[in-house]
C-alpha cells in the first residue's frame, strides 16, 4: 500500500517523524481547552484528543498504577486494556470534566481487579497497607531560602510514615496530583465529597505539632 | 461582598486551615489570574501570616511520591502502539510510525534566554587561568540563527537577536558564559567543572545535563532532562525538576508550571509557533524570525488570536497561512512587510 501523500512533504526533516510533529500539534492545540472539551472530542472521534490524552496523562497513571502494585508489567497490561476500552467505547463513555480523576478512578477498580485474578498478591488490604503510598518532604520542590526554612524534612517524614496509607494517598492526590476534594472522593469511592475532607483533615491534624512556628 | 467575607475568615487561619483550603493550594500549585489576585492582596493586607503562608506553601509544594515510578520511553510507545495498532488496519502502516522522537525529546537540553542583561560576574578567573580564558562573542542579528560548538563540546542553539560570550577555552574550575537573548544548551557532561550560565541577573548551574531556559518580559527556564540549579540576583536559590518551568517575573514572583516542548524549545528544530498569540506577539515573532519590518495591520480585533505551526518556511507560506483565517492582504518588498486588513 502507497504511503499517504503528507509523509513525502515531510522527508525533509531531520530526525522528526510524522508522529512527533504530530504530538507536537497536538499538544499546542489542546493545551488551552478545558477537559470537558477534550473528552468531548475524544469522543467525537478525533484522534488528536486522544492522543493528547494519551500523552499528558499516562506517565501520572503509570505512577499511580505502581503505587498500588509493584509489579510493573500488570501495571502495563492494565493501562493498555483500559485505553483500548477508552477507544472501543468511546461514544458511550460518559462526560467527564476532570480527566486525570476519571482515569485514576478506572485504574484503581480495573487494577485492583486485576491483581485479584492473578492471585498473586495479598489483595485484601491492598492500599489499607501502611507501606502504601510512601511520601518524602522534597526539598528541590522549594526555594532554599534559610529564612523561611520551616519545614523540618526528618520529622516530617517520619510523622508521614506513621499516618495511615488512605491518609497519604489522599494527601499525595491533593498536593502533588492537584486534584480536587470531589476527584479525591470519586477515587477514593467514597459516598460525598465529605469524606475526603475529613481524611485529609485528620492526617493534617496529626501532623500539626509540626507546623508549630 | 463576597470577597469581604472570605477575607474575614482567612484572618483567623492558621498553617493547618491554608492546607486544607482548595482555593489557596491552587494559588500555590497552578496559580491563575483568579487565585492570584485575590492572595497576593490578601499577603499584602495581612503581613502577620506570613509565616503561616510560607510553611503552607514550602509543605504543599514538597509533598512527593517516597517511591515515584517514571515510565520508560519503551513502555510508553508499547503501549501506545498496542492501543493504536487494534484499530489500524493496514499493519505497514504503522511501521512508519518513528518514535526516534521520544529519544530526541530525553535528549533535549536547555534554551536559555534573556532580553534584560544585568551584567554579574560568576568567577574571577585566577590569572593563570587568564591567558586561556580569551573571550569570545557570538551575535545574531535577526533572521539569523546559528549553532556553536564550546571548548568542552557544549552544543549551543543560539536564537536570532541573541548573544552569547564564552571563553575560547574553559578554565580549570567552571565553565561560565555569558547570555543575552535566546539560546539552548546541550551541555557536555563534566561533574569536576559545573557549567553557569549567567543571564539577566540569575545564574543557571547545570547539575546534570540538559535544560532549557528563556528570558523575554520574565526570565523563564524550562527543563527538559537533568537538574538545573538558579539563583536569582538576591541570592534565592532554586532546584528544578525536568518538565518544571520556571518563570521569575520582574518584580521577583516566581511561578513553577509545566511546559509545551514545542512552543518552548521548538524554534531550535526550525518549527515557528503560534500559540494563542495576538498581533503584536505575531509582528515581533516574525520580525525576529525573518529579519523583516511589519507595516500595517492596526486593524485586528483585540479579541483576535492566531495558533499555527510552520515547519521551516519561507515567510510567504508563514503569512499565506495566517492570512486565509485572517482575512488580511499583505506585500512583501525586499525586508518590509505590509500588512492591510480586512481585506
Amino acid at each position: 500500500m502507497k504511503k499517504p501523500k503528507i509523509y513525502n512533504n515531510l522527508k525533509h526533516h531531520e530526525g522528526l517523524s510524522l508522529m512527533e510533529l504530530h504530538h507536537r500539534q497536538i499538544m499546542v492545540v489542546y493545551c488551552s481547552q478545558s477537559d470537558a472539551e477534550i473528552w468531548k472530542s475524544f469522543k467525537q472521534g478525533e484522534e488528536a484528543a486522544f492522543n493528547y490524552i494519551y500523552r499528558k496523562y499516562i506517565p501520572a497513571l503509570f505512577n499511580y498504577g505502581y503505587q498500588l502494585c509493584k509489579d510493573k508489567s500488570l501495571v502495563k497490561d492494565c493501562i493498555q486494556t483500559i485505553f483500548m476500552d477508552l477507544r472501543i467505547k468511546r461514544e458511550k463513555l460518559p462526560e467527564v470534566s476532570n480527566i486525570k480523576g476519571y482515569l485514576f478512578k478506572i485504574m484503581y477498580r480495573d487494577l485492583m481487579r486485576s491483581i485479584k485474578k492473578s492471585h498473586a498478591y495479598e489483595y485484601e488490604s491492598l492500599d489499607n497497607s501502611d507501606s502504601f503510598f510512601p511520601i518524602v518532604i522534597s526539598h528541590e520542590t522549594r526555594m532554599i531560602n534559610e529564612e523561611h526554612a520551616n519545614l523540618r524534612k526528618k520529622e516530617l517524614e517520619e510523622a508521614m510514615a506513621k499516618l495511615p496509607s488512605r491518609q497519604r494517598k489522599a494527601l499525595l492526590l491533593l498536593y502533588r496530583e492537584e486534584l480536587s476534594y470531589k476527584e479525591i472522593a470519586n477515587i477514593m469511592d467514597f459516598k460525598d465529597v465529605k469524606s475526603a475532607r475529613k481524611l485529609v483533615y485528620r492526617a493534617l491534624s496529626s501532623l500539626r505539632s509540626l507546623f508549630k512556628i | 461582598m463576597i470577597s469581604t467575607l472570605i477575607i474575614m475568615k482567612y484572618t483567623d487561619y492558621d498553617t493547618e486551615d491554608f492546607l486544607k483550603d482548595e482555593f489557596f493550594i491552587r494559588w500555590i500549585l497552578s496559580p491563575d489570574e483568579q487565585t492570584d489576585h485575590f492572595w497576593k492582596k490578601w499577603c499584602e493586607n495581612h503581613p502577620e501570616k506570613k509565616q503561616q503562608i510560607l510553611m503552607a506553601r514550602d509543605f504543599i509544594r514538597s509533598v512527593n511520591y517516597g517511591e515515584e515510578e517514571i515510565i520508560s520511553d519503551q513502555l510508553y510507545t508499547d503501549i501506545y502502539e498496542a492501543v493504536v495498532a487494534k484499530d489500524i488496519s493496514d499493519p505497514t502502516e504503522t511501521k512508519t510510525i518513528n518514535w526516534s522522537w521520544l529519544k530526541n525529546i530525553a535528549a533535549v537540553t536547555l534554551v536559555v534566554s534573556c532580553f534584560y542583561l544585568g551584567y554579574s560576574v560568576i568567577k574571577q578567573p585566577n590569572e593563570e587561568n587568564r591567558i586561556n580564558e580569551e573571550l569570545v562573542i557570538r551575535e545574531n542579528p535577526s533572521g539569523i540563527k546559528s549553532v556553536l560548538t564550546l571548548s568542552d563540546g557544549t552544543v549551543v542553539h543560539l536564537n536570532s537577536e541573541s548573544s552569547l560570550q564564552f571563553p575560547e577555552h574553559f578554565n580549570d574550575s567552571v565553565r561560565s558564559v555569558k547570555l543575552t537573548g535566546e539560546a539552548f544548551f546541550e551541555v557536555a557532561e563534566d561533574k569536576a567543572k559545573p557549567f553557569v550560565i549567567s543571564a539577566g541577573g540569575n545564574n543557571i548551574t547545570v547539575l546534570g545535563t540538559t535544560f532549557n531556559i528563556k528570558q523575554s518580559e520574565n526570565f523563564t527556564i524550562a527543563l527538559v532532562t537533568g537538574k538545573v540549579k538558579v539563583e536569582d540576583p538576591t541570592g534565592n536559590k532554586i532546584l528544578m525538576k525536568p518538565k518544571e518551568m520556571l518563570i521569575m517575573e520582574e518584580g521577583g514572583k516566581i511561578v513553577k508550571k509545566e511546559f509545551d516542548p514545542l512552543e518552548v524549545i521548538g524554534w531550535k528544530d526550525k518549527y515557528l509557533v503560534f500559540k494563542h498569540n495576538n498581533f503584536e506577539e505575531i509582528k515581533e515573532k516574525i520580525e525576529s524570525w525573518y529579519g523583516v519590518k511589519i507595516q500595517g495591520g492596526g486593524q485586528f480585533d483585540h479579541k483576535w488570536s492566531y495558533t499555527g505551526v510552520y515547519y521551516n518556511e519561507p515567510l510567504e507560506k508563514v503569512l499565506e497561512g495566517i492570512s486565509i483565517t485572517s482575512k488580511f492582504d499583505y506585500i512583501i518588498e525586499g525586508k518590509k512587510v505590509i500588512i492591510n486588513n480586512p481585506k
